[in-house]
């Protein structure tokens, strides 16, 4: 029985249409509770964040849980003291967990949601030198929906899986008709035609809770890979010059037929392998938790978001108006550029505290701690992708009311965040005395704070 | 339930419906382009842009005009501080007709009087641009032929200004106690043709080197050279100056190079502490045009160049660097300008890099 409940949980898991995309969550958490505790909660999260951080949370409550809150984060990024205009990130947050059972049998599934009040995504390509704060950048300007189920086949043994979804754009851009030197913008006829596909893919996460003594609780939870590649192809009349798609530039009586052909293929936003184990620990029940968690990021499988670059520009210039029109001897090509991350392991610390606990409410003060070194290595070669250590200390607190009859029949979960990450200073020298962009000093800070009630229903 | 744990959930259940009422917000602002970073460093490689007449504050024909000299000729020019260094001459009275055979973008100097070196001070509106100033230095040696050009001021610790500059025998030096200052002839010529293998050294480029000591970079028969000295007068020729592409880069313009004049050089001290050594120069080329490169060096001998051009023009000459700050870069160029009657003569400008860096007055901008 209880196998046909799991498969028949994953199989609906699998079906799903796209839910989500990106993982702005891997840099700013989600849920005031588990940010507020440096996102040391793996091994006993139970509350809608749990479809981030072990969806074998889901079923550990076994309340119906329902939550909503904001989140926002500013960034204070610089480049040699310039600001780098990183964009905040905001929206709302919201989840749901739903419990069941068959028997003696506990299941439940869930449903985690960020939606960025901005924009729903954005997918850029900047130029390949263009120095970016590459984990800050454009990683958080992403919607995140992430669904999944859990079971409980032992009092002290839950197992969860989801399955996100992502989507990564296509674009076809096609141009043609005849340009007319003399008058570009008045008498040339150009048609183009734009065809933009948002494909999706899938990336699982599946973790486990063990929680062997009432007191003691330890967790595992693995997220898949993914990344989001970002295609695009122009072109611009025919290679032979003939045809309807062929275009032509025209000056005067003199027409020169052109050919121009790009094509870029690059990676945005693309989030590692990751392995999180977390113990925590009550050593006074019901009044001090502490929590440890080391999360194992394989950022050395990163690709590059530096692609491939082709370009083809076919003019042949009659002699008598080679003053006039000036084609580049040659157009260099671009080749991906390996970016040579390294693999990190970032550990996470969160206290809670229960200050008062009585038959009306429950009020909960909370602090975390967790420090990430970069997996970027010191940008001496062509590419700019800027990155520095993170140290991210947070503060939080939660209030239960517990006495809502009979306006509610359960609880009410009020919880708030504040967060501060710093940046230290970092700096790029470049092996080439002639490099375009030069050496760069980068450093920031990110202040990000929110709040998120949850209903708790018995 | 109490009354005020009512009140509390009745406060959390609005910030719930606040939180639904953002989600609609953000679906109507779908497409939001969102900040790009600006302020990007940059290594003063180029593309350079020439400034606008709304930036300089000069208007006219040509853009980036450093400085209006409508009835004299000028060829090259330095910018120090507030001030900018530029030789010129004023049209003879009765200048001889133009050859039919003249090259088309040169000057030719029979018809104006003997070059002198100038100084002109910074404008007050505008950016990068100055007002035609008072003479600062004249022929007066007999190995000088007659005139002085292609200066250039080199300011040391204490403020003393030396003024480098060219003449038919050589290079000389002229010395004053602060760049505003009268400047007096110290020594000359410190670098002649029989320094250099026979050819006679022009365009002086002084900069502080690496090491501490004044390094000269100086073109002589196509070529570019280097000269050290521990005080600023006396220059020894450095052998071994190499200006090479990195391994892999190639020269990406077709007509090859044929000569390589007219250094200007300028320290770096980059926001990683590290000190390198620009050079600007001219390229020229097989089909006759001028283009500028830069090349870069942590020791002012061994140079790594970048395979394209600084800026896009091709009809351009002696290159002067100006490091605003570790991320913006002025470049002074010759630029050909008919402004002398019938007569071909060159402007200064001035060109900026990062092209995107704009001087626009904020509110010619809001307009």
């Amino acid at each position: 029985m209880r196998s046909v409940v799991l498969a028949s949980t994953l199989l609906a898991l699998a079906t799903l249409p796209s839910l989500a995309r990106a993982q702005p969550m891997d840099t700013y958490g989600m849920g005031s509770r588990s940010v507020a505790l440096g996102g040391s909660v793996t091994a006993d999260v139970e509350d809608f964040s749990a479809n981030y951080y072990n969806p074998a949370g889901i079923v550990r409550s076994g309340e119906l849980r329902v939550g909503v809150g904001w989140f926002g984060a500013h960034h204070e990024m610089s480049i040699n003291d310039v600001n780098s205009n990183v964009d905040p990130v905001h929206g709302v947050i919201l989840g749901l967990n739903v419990p069941g059972r068959i028997d003696d049998f506990r299941f439940g599934f869930g449903l985690g949601v960020h939606l960025p009040d901005q924009r729903i995504s954005r997918t850029r390509t900047l130029p390949r030198r263009r120095a970016r704060w590459e984990l800050y950048d454009n990683r958080g300007q992403r919607t995140y929906l992430a669904v999944g189920g859990a079971i409980q086949p032992f009092d002290w043994l839950r197992i969860g899986g989801g399955i996100a979804f992502l989507s990564f754009s296509r674009n076809d851009l096609s141009i043609r008709g005849s340009i007319d030197i003399a008058a570009p913008e008045r008498r040339s006829r150009l048609e183009h035609q734009l065809l933009g596909e948002l494909i999706t893919i899938r990336y699982p996460q599946v973790g486990v809770q063990v929680q062997p003594l009432p007191w003691l609780n330890f967790g595992v939870v693995y997220r898949g890979e993914f990344a989001l590649s970002n295609d695009l192809t122009a072109q611009v009349g025919t290679p032979d010059g003939t045809g309807p798609d062929r275009t032509e530039i025209v000056a005067g009586d003199i027409v020169i037929p052109g050919y121009f052909d790009l094509l870029t293929s690059s990676v945005n936003a693309y989030v590692p392998h990751q392995i999180s184990f977390g113990a925590s620990v009550e050593p006074i029940p019901n009044v001090l938790r502490l929590s440890l968690e080391a999360t194992w990021l394989m950022w050395s499988q990163y690709v590059s978001p530096i692609g491939l670059s082709r370009i083809v520009l076919d003019i042949e210039v009659p002699p008598e108006l080679e003053d006039t029109i000036t084609v580049p001897d040659e157009i260099p090509q671009g080749n991906p550029v390996d970016a040579s991350f390294s693999d990190r392991i970032v550990p996470r610390i969160g206290v809670e505290w229960t200050a008062v606990r009585n038959t009306d409410l429950v009020f909960d003060l909370r602090a975390g701690y967790f420090y990430e070194n970069s997996p970027a290595p010191e940008q001496t070669g062509f590419s700019n992708l800027v990155d520095t250590d993170r140290h991210a200390w947070s503060l939080g607190a939660g209030l239960e009311l517990l006495q809502l009859r009979p306006l509610i029949p359960g609880s009410l979960a009020i919880d708030v965040h504040v967060q501060y990450g710093w940046l230290p200073s970092r700096t790029h020298r470049k092996t080439s005395p002639i490099d375009p962009v030069g050496d760069y000093v980068a450093q920031g800070h990110i202040v990000a704070g929110g709040a998120n009630v949850e209903l708790r229903f018995e | 339930m109490t009354r005020w744990t009512r009140r509390l959930a009745g406060a959390a259940a609005l910030a719930a419906l606040g939180a639904v009422a953002l989600t609609d917000v953000a679906c109507s602002s779908i497409g939001d382009p969102g900040g790009t970073p600006d302020g990007l460093p940059h290594g003063g490689t180029g593309q350079f842009r020439l400034l606008e007449s709304e930036e300089t504050g000069i208007s006219g024909p040509l853009d980036g005009r450093a400085i209006v000299l409508i009835d004299r000729a000028t060829e090259s020019g330095m910018a120090t501080g507030d001030f900018l260094f530029y030789a010129q001459a004023p049209l003879l009275e009765e200048p001889p007709e133009l050859p039919d055979d003249h090259p088309r973008d040169e000057i030719f100097w029979p018809a104006f009087e003997a070059r002198r070196i100038h100084r002109g001070e910074v404008r007050e509106e505008g950016v990068g641009a100055y007002d035609f100033g008072p003479e600062v230095l004249a022929a007066s040696e007999g190995w000088e032929g007659g005139e002085v050009y292609d200066p250039w001021v080199a300011v040391d610790d204490d403020g003393t200004a030396r003024l480098y500059y060219a003449a038919a025998g050589g290079i000389g030096v002229a010395e004053a106690s602060s760049v505003d200052g009268s400047f007096a002839k110290v020594a000359g010529p410190v670098l002649d043709a029989d320094d250099v293998g026979g050819e006679v050294p022009r365009r002086p480029s002084v900069v502080r080197g690496v090491d501490g000591a004044w390094w000269m970079y100086f073109s002589a028969g196509g070529a570019l050279g280097v000269a050290r000295s521990e005080d600023g007068t006396r220059f020894t020729v450095q052998d071994g100056l190499r200006i090479d592409f990195a391994e892999g880069e190639a020269d990406m313009v077709r007509s090859p190079e044929v000569a390589r004049i007219h250094p200007g050089a300028v320290r770096v001290e980059t926001p990683a502490e590290r000190t390198l050594i620009r050079l600007y120069f001219e390229s020229v080329r097989e089909d006759g045009t001028h283009r500028v490169y830069v090349a870069g060096s942590d020791d002012g001998l061994t140079f790594e160049r970048h395979p394209l051009p600084a800026m896009e023009q091709t009809e351009v000459r002696f290159p002067a660097p100006r490091v605003l700050d570790p991320r913006v870069t002025l470049l002074y160029a010759s630029f050909p300008f008919f402004g002398a009657g019938v007569y071909q003569t060159r402007a200064i400008t001035v060109a900026v890099a990062p092209a995107d860096e704009s001087f626009v007055p904020e509110e010619e901008e809001a307009e």
